[in-house]
């Protein structure tokens, strides 16, 4: 039995370009800060989760359950609520001020949203949505072939896993929120794109970080060479992003948490883009084998004088200089390199380019990198 | 392996909407009075031949021409009285001074009667026939409907097709059945729109979100006779197969949650996903589908209740920016 | 295996749309085996597309970049990149992002290296502030060619003779918000989240253009037609690509289309399953590309079209746009 609860509050997200922006989220405890996406939930298949939801915001709100069965509200099916015979939730919500108790069993391992079912026109924008993995009962990430998204057997392996949730931020209609003023979709504009709630470069921070309280996860997905890395995607906003990994094709195993394999027949996919779509979620395999170029097995052309080349522009790097894993090369004078051991970055962006930009200006907005690095702690890329 | 005939015409009739009334353009059995959004639903079975008429109007005409396009139909046929082609011949796209102007031939409302169009069902599933003529201001307007094509022996309850979308062994059986046809309105467009004038589609901003041509909550009403004679509320009993034909018939992506159900996708642009070589049905709880495309997956609800259907593209869920509104329907499973 | 070397340039020019009006591109040019005294006579011709880069799997590729300046805006001095969108297993030096590598300033040359084994439909584009260098131009495609074909002396999309065909085109999808080129071509800055285009392209071309042939002579920086010929009973590959910003519909009322490669990889299941899969519209993201077969129905016209169909206008005037035609016609 798993006990979560959730505090639906407010805060102000922080973005690169120096704005604040007023948000609701789902906070882990009754003094903490609201956060951007709402807390991970990680539970294991067939076992009983119980989410009490304690709403300190002025209006009601509920939690959705995507794609779980037999969700209840104090001991009944949930339910549409409504008031004066009009819709508002569309599971049971609770009340400013008090408090609505969720419980159900997943009975599938996967990626799920969780999301607010009341006003979701407003509230799922505002903030109020995270990310749901459900382990599959055999999952043990000690033993290779039972550290698995779905199950021994179903081909679905892997050394890592990272949460990558996307959102769009019309700061506008933040601000008319706070303020109380009519909030008229129509008027919808978005200036941030977001992933796990930040926006580039923040994306490449590292979690948890004191000058970003209410965005707690980074976005940087680090491996070495040949592993699996599960990238699970969610789609929170309310648009469809194109999501292109540099560096290699992803295996999309799962859509919604289901696995893509009909008893012994795989229907599995490798896509450079994925498409993910608004409350929906994909599993996917990143496998980087690399092209086997070493010191020893040199690349078969000549890395020209680096003073003559662009290197950071922008003042900074992520580059080595050099061509080779784990070896670092010289930078220019002046251009600061964040690399760290001559590791490899792949830009992992929406391929809608104005959606990585910050109100327009690039970098920005939802764009993280793959880091492959020669050798790499296992605690690295673990979800909990 | 009959011959399904029927005789439509383009009308001007009006919308009730979040907006109010706004005018529409829009198909009709031939001398009812109004047209209707989405246009009539039309039934075959595989084989029949489908003998579709488009007659001019003297009453509300839609005054400019027009014409039906058949997408997912193959070899299509027209004839036209009194323009010509006077016996069948494929349909084609048309032209002015060397560049397109309908994407297949049309009735010319002033000068034409009555113009023809004829294909065999090849194959089962959930197409749309709309506007080929003008098609980004005449689709919007609201000329577009629904063709329903049966396998064969989907009536006969000893026929191993019986009660399926698409024959025996493509997991396509089911017990209710409900069409939901997705689109979006811009009142404006509606409003300003006039005969033989090009809109500017730049302005194009769609504030109604519609299943079956309605908003919630005139979605979870009953079917009637105005010009949205189409409901969508769905009832049924736990356990029973519940066969969701969704079609956007938008402009626009639409992407619909299955009321927190998880559906099993049976067939995409209606080709079965389980053919005799491969399984490729899968479940979701959530489809996005392009403009045009069309998917039929299967609820089977395990508990009593109310659930709703809902765009997840939360911002179409409003009448004049207020939730709810739009793009939901709902489901109301008993026991 | 052959050794394939290819010179491209980095420069600007015009193009225009069929309401008369000319826009400011960046964009590549072909250079190769240009003397070096020459290439300056390359400046502002760059063409929307950037040349097909096509090679076969196997194939040794040696790409030299040089970057010759924009004439028009002398005051640029833009740095430029080749990402090859979809190259699986890149390292960082040949991936083009000048965030985590090299870029080529203007006067500068740097050649890419590429050894691809895995056919089907990539893309090639600028990564150098990737939303204003994309949207100015700088995209075209990559085929790479199945080792098949040269087995069996026939066309097919992938190593597989159940991808076999007879003529190929391209559907190469972007669109044009003017208000960036003006403001570039005026050294003025444009705030990318007001993104609102105007004109819809195949190929660079907006209907009718799309359909006026190869090189035409009222289009000298928009090379690429895209009209499809086919004669009835043939299989003919359609190469969709989408690197505009949108999300795009296109469908052929009439033929069905069979999607048999996404994103330069068969449609294969874990196992080797043949999980191809038939449409009657294809959805395409930006940054995806798909492989789709048909077989050319009795001879006609038929139009293919974008079913979102707002997108089918020459800036809101006149119908146009992601338009184009398959013409079937008898064998003769």
């Amino acid at each position: 039995m798993l006990v979560i609860d959730l505090w639906a509050k407010d805060g102000y997200l922080s973005t690169p370009d120096g704005n604040s922006i007023y948000f609701w989220g789902f906070s882990k405890s009754e003094t903490g800060p609201a956060q951007l996406p709402g807390p991970h939930i990680v539970a294991r298949g067939g076992e009983t989760i119980t989410v009490n939801l304690h709403n300190t915001l002025t209006e009601p709100v509920s939690i959705s359950f995507s794609g779980q069965s037999g969700v209840t509200a104090g001991g009944q099916p949930v339910q549409p609520q409504y008031t004066d015979g009009e819709l508002l939730s569309f599971v049971n919500h609770a009340e400013p001020g008090s408090m609505v108790a969720y419980t159900f069993t997943p009975s599938f391992p996967g990626t799920f949203i969780y999301e607010s079912g009341t006003n979701p026109h407003k509230q799922v924008p505002m903030g109020l949505y995270g990310g749901l993995v459900v382990r599959p009962t055999d999952y043990n990430p000690d033993a290779r072939e039972f550290k698995t998204a779905y199950g021994a057997g179903t081909d679905t392996e892997f050394d890592r896993e990272y949460l990558l949730i996307t959102g769009e931020i019309d700061p506008d209609m933040h601000r008319v929120a706070e303020e109380g003023k009519p909030y008229l979709v129509s008027k919808y504009l978005p200036r941030y794109w977001t992933l796990n709630g930040r926006c580039a470069p923040d994306t490449m921070l590292m979690d948890g970080l004191d000058h970003l309280p209410h965005q707690p996860y980074g976005s940087m997905v680090m491996g070495q060479p040949g592993e699996k890395i599960l990238m699970r995607y969610i789609g929170a906003g309310i648009e469809n992003h194109p999501l292109h990994p540099h560096g290699t094709h992803t295996r999309v195993v799962a859509v919604d948490g289901r696995l893509l394999r009909n008893e012994n027949v795989d229907l599995s996919f490798k896509r450079f883009t994925v498409l993910v779509g608004a409350g929906q979620t994909y599993d996917q395999i990143y496998q980087w084998d690399g092209l086997g170029y070493t010191p020893q097995n040199p690349i078969p052309t000549i890395l020209p004088n680096l003073r003559n080349m662009g290197v950071g522009d922008a003042g900074w790097t992520m580059w080595s200089g050099s061509p080779y894993l784990g070896v670092k090369g010289d930078i220019p004078v002046g251009v600061v390199s964040y690399n760290e051991f001559g590791e490899y970055y792949f830009m992992l962006h929406s391929h809608e380019e104005l959606q990585i930009t910050n109100w327009g200006e690039f970098p920005g907005g939802m764009m993280t990198m793959v880091a492959i690095y020669p050798s790499l702690s296992p605690v690295i890329g673990v979800l909990e | 392996m009959a011959i399904i005939g029927r005789i439509l015409q383009g009308s001007t009739g009006f919308l009730s909407l979040s907006g109010g009334n706004i005018p529409f353009w829009g198909f009709t059995d031939a001398f009812r009075d109004n047209p209707q959004l989405p246009g009539p639903f039309i039934e075959a079975t595989v084989g029949d031949r489908l003998i579709i008429w488009l007659m001019r109007n003297f009453l509300k005409p839609v005054e400019e021409p027009f014409s039906i396009l058949f997408p997912g139909q193959e070899n299509v046929l027209v004839k036209k009285i009194p323009g010509g082609p006077y016996i069948y011949e494929p349909v084609r796209p048309q032209y002015s001074s060397g560049k397109m102007i309908s994407f297949t031939n049309y009735l010319d409302e002033k000068q034409d009667l009555i113009i023809e169009y004829s294909f065999i069902a090849r194959k089962p599933g959930i197409y749309l026939y709309e506007s080929g003529t003008n098609p980004e201001k005449q689709i919007q307007m609201g000329l577009y409907g629904i063709i329903i094509i049966r396998p064969v022996g989907y009536n006969i309850p000893e026929h191993p097709n019986y009660s399926t979308a698409y024959g025996a062994d493509t997991n396509s059986g089911f017990d209710v059945e409900k069409i939901l046809v997705l689109s979006e309105i811009d009142s404006a467009t509606h409003n300003d729109v006039a005969p033989n004038v090009y809109y500017d589609m730049l302005k194009f901003k769609p504030d109604n979100w519609v299943i079956n041509g309605r908003t919630f909550p005139d979605t979870v009403n009953e079917d009637n006779n105005s010009s949205q004679p189409y409901g969508s509320e769905i009832n049924c009993r736990v356990g029973q197969r519940v066969l969701l034909r969704i079609v956007n018939a938008g402009l626009q992506n639409h992407t619909l949650n299955l009321g927190n159900f998880v559906g099993l996708a049976v067939a995409e642009d209606s080709y079965p996903l389980k053919t005799p070589s491969l399984d490729a049905t899968y479940e979701k709880t959530s489809v996005t589908l392009g403009s045009g495309q069309r998917m039929d997956i299967i609820i089977t609800p395990n508990a009593s209740g109310e659930y709703y259907l809902f765009d997840r593209e939360y911002h179409h869920l409003v009448n004049n920016d207020h939730f709810p509104g739009g793009m939901i329907t709902k489901i109301n499973v008993s026991n | 295996m052959a050794m394939i070397i290819k010179r491209f340039g980095a420069t600007d020019g015009w193009v225009n749309m069929p309401d008369g009006t000319d826009h400011y591109i960046f964009g590549f040019v072909d250079i190769s085996g240009v003397p070096e005294n020459q290439i300056f006579q390359y400046r502002g011709k760059a063409t929307l597309l950037a040349p097909l880069l096509e090679v076969y799997e196997g194939d040794e590729v040696y790409l030299t970049l040089t970057n010759l300046g924009f004439p028009n805006r002398a005051d640029l001095d833009d740095t430029h990149t080749i990402h090859w969108h979809g190259f699986p297993n890149q390292i960082p030096l040949w991936d083009g992002v000048p965030e985590a590598s090299i870029s080529v300033p203007v006067g500068r040359d740097f050649t890419y290296y590429y050894q691809p084994l895995d056919p089907g439909t990539y893309i090639q584009h600028c990564h150098f502030e990737p939303v204003e260098h994309i949207q100015m131009g700088m995209v075209g495609p990559v085929t790479v060619r199945p080792k098949l074909e040269k087995e069996l002396g026939l066309k097919f999309a992938y190593n597989d003779e159940n991808t076999a065909y007879d003529r190929e085109g391209l559907i190469f999808l972007t669109e044009l918000d003017p208000r960036p080129h003006h403001l570039v071509a005026n050294v003025q800055e444009f705030d990318w989240t007001e993104y609102s285009p105007e004109y819809w392209l195949i190929n660079g071309r907006s209907y009718p253009d799309t359909v006026k042939p190869a090189n035409d002579q009222s289009m000298p920086q928009q090379p690429f037609s895209a009209l499809v010929e086919a004669y009835q009973g043939e299989k003919v590959l359609l190469r969709f690509v989408n690197i505009g910003f949108q999300q795009h519909c296109l469908q052929i009322p009439g033929i069905p289309l069979k999607v048999v490669g996404l994103d330069a990889q068969q449609l294969r299941g874990y196992n080797g399953e043949d999980i191809s899969y038939w449409r009657d519209v294809i959805y395409i993201a930006a940054g995806q590309t798909m492989d789709v077969i048909f077989t050319a129905p009795r001879a006609g016209i038929y139009p293919l079209y974008n079913r979102n169909l707002n997108k089918n206008t020459i800036a809101g005037t006149e119908f146009g746009g992601m338009v184009t035609e398959i013409r079937v016609t008898l064998k003769p």
